[in-house]
């Protein structure tokens, strides 16, 4: 079976994030870089919804991003 | 009493007067569904630090140009959203696309001229003409032929479209730690209808660290094509059509958001969408070539009526100072044996201030061909043929993009940086891959012309 | 009322070293024995902080003669960022620096902005993870309860 690099890439990407999951992370009060509005997930989404829509119609593939989790961590 | 108003004069900053730092409402996009012509999108909205105050506005206008002669488009989008004073989140958004140009119809070039009917044409003659279908009476107006000259790639020139999409999405907190995410769609063409509805769960683990999220999508789309939808595989001539066709896809993705360290916060999303129904292009058309490499007439394209599409996306956001970066990852697979490769890089890089940034971005992706792609069909093969389509987006091919994003942040009265302007311009470039070379007389023409667009976007935020 | 910052951090370090620091734990905040305190810990880059504060200052103007003493502490890595939040605020009450999280550490914070009330004894009564103005009618009620105590 031919793996690609990206494949390999993913699934190790997946492996780290699982294996650490248990011990990762900051403290409430370090998040000031997370709660910067660049390092929103949800940064941008007029500009990503009109890049998905331009992929949607060009290409085979569409999505992938998600909706929830890192930020301030607020409340 | 609790947010109480001071008198005018004193020194301190009164709530009525205090700007907060408004957060806008995530419109972050989900995997989804459905790759024929019609376009269907879905977005959810979910609360996350948002805090509560007036609505807060964000806006495009974006400009999309094919190189070519080829489509065109010009899509205004605007969208509303607000956080309660309990923490419940609202967005709504309200698109309108117009799209305009030629559209390749999926013949082959050829060494002689060849003639097409638009697809309201019911014949290639341009008189008019009233056909009986199984579901009623078809009344054609009179088929606007187009002629292409010898060599020339066959493009529909009278594309022509608009579409009007509204959305609503709604997050609410359930405690501190969960939020609860649903939302409706409803998308609007001439020949296109499309309705969805999502719903999610999302709960942070690990004083916050850690966040699973959960979503299911549920589409449904009717299709009224122009001419009504031909007959799948039919010969072209004898525009054998029927009336409208319905599609339908459910959706799910499981998503794991990860703090990694006070700069670094990675996701992972695993999602998989099915579609079933019609799911061909009405409009698409493949040429029967014979060994001399002469056109000796076209079908209609016919694709499976299911596909299950999975993918796995990986995003890496991190900053350092003035600067920010975001990689991502994407592989996708599906049973019409498409997979394709998807990696992105953009980079912010702030002025000292922080209220401007350069943002330039970059985009490598790989696809290949579904089982059933084929760019013509053979005429000494079988005339009944299973699934075929000649369709670019279903073959093989790489593509680069290259964008540059400039924003600058506005200052008010009162020093606030209330709003934020940007522009961005883009270049995207598909180039076919395996590119299989015609018989015969087709041999020295060029059979996968790619693509290139430029799409420029000014964005407006308050 | 404006008592030394100072005295303030050798007092609940002091006593944060003497006795664990679990929630339910009583704390003896010696330097505002007989006061109620309201003490938050905030950050410059916290949304609901923003909205915290105009509250807290009208808290404070309102409650303060009857014994209400609210403590802010920022937990900003860097003063000046801290400056420019407080140069919209201009808050009368305390405000006390910990960039190293110590502080926040030892009273457990687990979400900003955090806030402790304790009453007049120095027992830890409330802990609010959090901020949104719907609760803020809450807070008050519960301020107005422990204020009562005598």
């Amino acid at each position: 079976m031919h793996i690609k690099l990206t494949n390999l890439l993913l699934i190790a990407g997946g492996a780290l994030l699982l294996n650490g999951c248990v011990s990762l992370g900051v403290k409430p009060w370090q998040r000031d870089l997370l709660a910067r509005e660049d390092m929103q997930l949800n940064a941008e989404p007029l500009t990503h919804q009109i890049d998905d829509h331009m992929y949607f119609s060009k290409e085979a593939s569409s999505g992938g991003r998600g909706f929830a989790g890192g930020g301030c961590g607020c409340n | 009493m609790q947010l109480k108003a001071r008198g005018a004069g004193a020194s301190r900053a009164t709530p009525a007067d205090m700007r907060i730092v408004r957060r806008r409402l995530i419109a972050a996009s989900c995997a989804l569904l459905g790759a024929t012509a019609a376009r269907s999108q879905d977005a959810t909205g979910a609360a996350s630090d948002a805090i509560s105050g007036d609505w807060s506005v964000d806006s495009a206008l974006a400009y999309y140009h094919e190189s070519g002669g080829r489509v065109s488009a010009v899509e205004p989008i605007v969208n509303f959203s607000k956080t309660f004073d309990d923490g419940r989140t609202f967005s709504g958004e309200l698109v309108f696309d117009s799209l305009s140009g030629s559209t390749p119809n999926g013949a082959l070039p050829s060494t002689k001229p060849q003639t097409f009917a638009s697809p309201s044409g019911s014949s290639l003659s341009s008189a008019p003409i009233t056909y009986t279908t199984s579901s009623g009476q078809l009344s054609v107006e009179g088929a606007r032929i187009y002629t292409i000259n010898p060599g020339q790639q066959p493009m529909d020139p009278h594309y022509h479209d608009q579409r009007l999409a509204i959305s609503g999405n709604w997050g609410m907190p359930l405690g501190r730690l969960t939020t609860a995410t649903y939302g409706g769609k409803l998308s609007y063409e001439h020949d296109f209808l499309s309705a969805s509805v999502s719903a999610g769960i999302a709960r942070a683990f690990n004083e916050k660290n850690t966040t699973l999220s959960f979503q299911l999508n549920n589409e449904f789309d009717k299709l009224n094509p122009i001419g009504g939808a031909p007959l799948a595989a039919s010969d072209y001539a004898l525009f054998k059509k029927t009336g409208g066709k319905t599609k339908d896809g459910v959706g799910m993705m499981l998503g794991l958001t990860q703090v990694m360290n006070r700069r670094w916060l990675s996701e992972l999303n695993v999602s998989v969408d099915r579609f079933h129904g019609y799911l061909n292009d009405p409009y698409k058309i493949i040429s029967i070539i014979d060994p001399a490499g002469d056109t000796t007439g076209y079908l209609y394209e016919k694709r499976p009526s299911s596909r299950t599409r999975k993918s796995v996306y990986w995003d890496n956001r991190a900053a350092w100072g003035r600067l920010s970066t975001d990689l991502s990852m994407r592989y996708m697979f599906d049973t019409w044996r498409v997979h394709s490769d998807t990696a992105t890089l953009s980079v912010r890089w702030w002025n000292p201030d922080r209220d401007r940034f350069l943002e330039p971005y970059v985009r490598w992706y790989r696809q290949s061909a579904a089982d059933f792609y084929t760019p013509w069909l053979d005429s000494t093969g079988s005339r009944s043929i299973g699934y075929a389509s000649s369709d670019a987006r279903l073959g093989a091919f790489h593509a680069f993009t290259y964008g540059l994003k400039y924003g600058a942040k506005i200052r008010d009265s009162t020093d606030h940086m209330s709003s934020e302007f940007s522009i961005r311009v883009l270049y995207y470039r598909q180039t076919p891959d395996h590119r299989l070379a015609g018989p015969g007389a087709l041999q020295g023409l060029d059979l996968y012309p790619g693509l290139e667009a430029l799409l420029l976007q000014v964005g407006y935020k308050f | 009322m404006s008592r030394s910052p100072i005295l303030l951090l050798a007092g609940l370090a002091g006593l944060a070293l003497a006795s664990p620091p679990v929630a339910a734990t009583p704390l003896h905040l010696a330097a505002y024995r007989g006061r109620v305190v309201y003490l938050d810990f905030w950050a410059s880059w916290c949304g609901p902080c923003k909205q915290s504060f105009p509250w807290m200052e009208s808290m404070s103007d309102t409650y303060a003669h009857r014994g209400l003493v609210i403590v802010a502490v920022d937990l900003d890595r860097h003063k000046g960022a801290a400056a420019r939040f407080l140069g919209e605020f201009h808050p009368d009450f305390q405000i006390l620096y910990d960039p190293r999280g110590s502080l926040a550490e030892r009273f457990k914070v687990e979400g900003m902005p955090t806030s402790l009330v304790i009453d007049r004894d120095g027992k830890l009564r409330y802990r609010h993870i959090g901020f949104v103005p719907a609760d803020a009618d809450r807070y008050e009620s519960q301020v107005k309860r422990l204020l009562a105590e005598k």
